[in-house]
């Protein structure tokens, strides 16, 4: 028999987010709406249901009980079996006999051995890491396998195989890697941790911040400048935040500066201006890599506020607290978010604790002095 | 039953969709009670795509 599938639900602002563990989605409901699904799933008759529902909001009854069907049909059914996974990515493969590259990484105490069978495997993850390139005469711990068959690329991690991504998926190939990274890293398993936010992350060494937006609204730019404003950069592009604490942790990768962003950025950082400048041309990106400041790859902070930054020229700084479930709406379509019931209700927890703010700037310098305020409570 | 599926058409990117259930004429309280916004996450951990394609 299939195990009854969970749903969750958490009232923000003045709606209700439930969620559903057969296919990981969220969704916003009004309250009345909410809790008429909440009392299908205590089993509730949907007479009671609809006689009640009439009462609350003065319609006739059978529009009520129509109502009340519609949502057990729409919404409860829907959800009420747990889809079977399936693995899709299971192939025959054959290990490449030579591997045109080898690398080795160090990330605090741990190796990390990477053979690429080709440079074009190597391009997709060499360049983010190569500031952890290490001599490669240390014993590694972890040994990875990038290579290329039938137009898919493949990622093993001590000769087991982890998945393959064909050339559409690539970013997900690269979103597996980081997580492998993550996981041995930080010694924690897929399941331990919460979800992994496309955003940057920052620190003052007590705390840290989510710095969230579209792709061109400046989040690795601001990044990159409050690194060389006294505070540290934790993760860019990939933020991973545990069940446990629900901490934000260290992601050792370099941060994306963008060919637009070399202005602002050189006088901070010269060495940008000799550094490789990597052409991305289906996506009309030219980028080269910033390593971060963060000298301990290890280190986890609790969250204390999600930010949704925007650069505008020739806009005045706008610091506000946003609506939580604007904010959510932004969230989570870009998040990778654990589909494991227990961290869906951390997740949803969590979320509704952290404040949300949005800050608008064109001014580097009162920008920093927002995101310092803000660590400093003193708004 | 008429369901209106309105996929996001401004940003594609984003899994999300306003549904709504059922059609109760004049009963516009209805309409906006069965109207909600589903947001599905990332099925799997990404990163940028920014080096989708091998166009170096």
């Amino acid at each position: 028999m299939l195990k009854k599938s969970e749903i969750l639900f958490n009232k923000i602002e003045n709606k209700t987010i439930v969620w559903f563990e057969n296919s990981n989605q969220y969704t916003v409901l009004e309250n009345t709406t909410a809790k008429i699904l909440e009392d299908l799933t205590k089993s509730s008759p949907i007479k009671k249901i609809a006689e009640k529902l009439s009462e609350e909001i003065s319609i006739p009854i059978d529009k009520a009980f129509d109502f009340v069907l519609d949502i057990e049909k729409e919404l409860y059914k829907t959800s009420l079996n747990k889809k079977e996974n399936i693995v899709n990515d299971y192939r025959d493969f054959e290990k490449p006999d030579s591997y045109q590259f080898s690398k080795k990484y160090l990330i605090n105490d741990i190796v990390l051995k990477v053979d690429f069978q080709s440079e074009e495997e190597l391009f997709l993850v060499h360049p983010k890491f190569a500031h952890l390139e290490t001599e490669n005469t240390l014993k590694e711990n972890f040994h990875y396998q990038v290579f290329m068959q039938n137009n898919f690329t493949f990622l093993l991690v001590d000769k087991k195989l982890i998945g393959s991504w064909s050339q559409k998926e690539i970013h997900f190939f690269q979103g597996k890697f980081s997580m492998q990274i993550v996981q041995n890293i930080h010694q924690k398993e897929e399941e331990k941790w919460l979800g992994v936010f496309h955003a940057s992350a920052v620190s003052d060494d007590k705390s840290s911040m989510l710095f969230l937006g579209d792709s061109g609204n400046g989040k690795s730019t601001s990044l990159a400048l409050l690194q060389a404003n006294g505070f540290t950069c934790l993760a860019d592009d990939f933020v991973p935040v545990d069940a446990a604490k629900q901490e934000v942790y260290s992601f050792p990768s370099a941060i994306s500066i963008k060919k637009n962003s070399l202005k602002t950025l050189l006088p901070l950082y010269p060495e940008l201006e000799n550094s490789a400048e990597f052409h991305f041309k289906r996506l009309h990106k030219i980028v080269r890599y910033l390593p971060p400041n963060n000298t301990n790859y290890k280190k986890h902070l609790p969250c204390k506020a999600l930010i949704f930054i925007k650069y505008e020229s020739e806009s005045d700084l706008v610091l506000n607290k946003i609506s939580k479930l604007n904010a959510f709406e932004k969230l989570v379509p870009d998040s990778w978010l654990s589909p494991i019931k227990e961290n869906a209700s951390i997740f949803l927890n969590w979320f509704s604790r952290i404040p949300c703010y949005e800050i608008i700037y064109s001014d580097n310098t009162k920008m920093i002095e927002a995101v310092t305020k803000l660590f400093a409570d003193d708004l | 039953m008429k369901k209106n599926i309105e996929n996001n058409t401004e940003e594609i990117t984003r899994k999300e969709a306003l549904k709504k259930i059922g059609n109760y004429g004049k009963y516009t309280v209805l309409t906006a009670l069965g109207t909600y916004l589903i947001l599905l996450p990332q099925k799997a951990q990404a990163k940028s795509p920014e080096t989708q394609g091998t166009g170096f």
